[in-house]
């Protein structure tokens, strides 16, 4: 499906046009359903909190006045409705082991992701992702799936930019950790 | 020299982009305008906090003490006050001497009679407001 400017729907839904949202809705469902679904690690959840996403964003369009991107100020909604989900149920946001023990261990082992077919690599890396904390899990999202910059991701996340910066680095070795961890599980399964 | 071992943000990259986006449910979009149509309306017509009624009697109010400042200040240290010019109105006193009663005299001060004034004239403001609150609430 073509999607035209996010501009256009924003006007055409200022103007009461809900068949207009909806379009708005289609065109980024999916990304902010990927970032609630990897900070929540719910499917349900994550679903529920991507809607309340659109239903705030519907009610605060009128006060957006597009001083930052449209998907910079959706992503900041989304990512603070499941902060506040995470609080409510007291989840933890940070990791406490050490995260940088092994740094230097996953070169051979990486090069070895890259033999493995595409379908079968998706799946692992999709299970690190879900295993890595909310916040690295959001920034490795912005980061790579839709080319944020880090001063946006910094905007969407209120952290500093140093900050997002740390995420991002802890984020890599954590999923290179998770991989290395995952493979070697299923390698057990299969000996 | 394998150029994706110098370069392990780039697999990084590339590894993220190959999982791709998780999809929602078909009808996620529909949930989300049903949700909308589910809405309390809201009202967006601006309501000033101050009526204009109340503007005009705060005006009023303001107009009156910068007039009683300069009837009630005298032009000179030696001159009386504006107001001490006019004729002096001469009441009637009130006489209860049959019923042996004395009403204690209050000495006020200026400032404190001022100061009462204020209070009465803004508590009514508040209570107008009150009401005003009530029945649009209602």
């Amino acid at each position: 499906m073509q999607f035209l400017e996010d501009d256009h729907y924003i006007t055409l839904t200022r103007e009461g046009d809900m068949q207009a949202f909806g379009q708005l809705v289609q065109k980024h469902q999916r990304l902010v359903y990927t970032l609630a679904v990897r900070m929540l690690k719910n499917p349900e959840e994550a679903q529920e909190a991507a809607q309340d996403t659109f239903v705030k964003v519907y009610q605060s369009l009128s006060g957006f006045e597009g001083k930052s991107k449209f998907t910079t100020w959706m992503y900041r909604v989304v990512y603070n409705e499941c902060l506040a989900r995470m609080r409510k149920t007291k989840r933890n946001f940070t990791l406490i082991e050490d995260i940088l023990e092994n740094e230097h261990d996953p070169p051979d082992f990486l090069d070895g992701l890259e033999l493995l077919q595409r379908a079968e690599r998706a799946a692992l890396v999709k299970k690190g992702i879900e295993m890595l904390n909310p916040a690295e899990a959001a920034a490795l999202t912005l980061y790579y799936l839709d080319d944020q910059s880090i001063k946006e991701i910094s905007t969407i996340t209120g952290n500093s930019e140093s900050n997002v910066k740390v995420q991002l680095y802890r984020g890599r070795k954590h999923l290179e950790q998770n991989l290395k961890k995952i493979t070697n599980k299923e390698l057990i399964g299969l000996l | 020299m394998n150029p994706k071992k110098n370069d392990p943000l780039d697999s990084m990259k590339r590894w993220v982009t190959e999982v791709g986006m998780d999809t929602p449910r078909e009808d996620f979009h529909l949930s989300v305008l049903k949700k909308i149509e589910t809405l309390p309306p809201t009202t967006d017509s601006y309501q000033p906090v101050i009526a204009p009624l109340g503007w005009k009697m705060i005006l009023v109010f303001i107009s009156s003490i910068v007039a009683w400042t300069i009837f009630s200040s005298p032009d000179s240290r030696e001159a009386g006050t504006l107001l001490d010019k006019f004729p002096q109105l001469k009441l009637p006193m009130l006489h209860f001497d049959a019923f042996d009663i004395n009403f204690p005299t209050l000495d006020l001060s200026i400032q404190f009679q001022l100061g009462l004034a204020i209070f009465f004239i803004m508590s009514f403001l508040v209570f107008v407001s009150k009401l005003r609150d009530n029945r649009a609430g209602a």
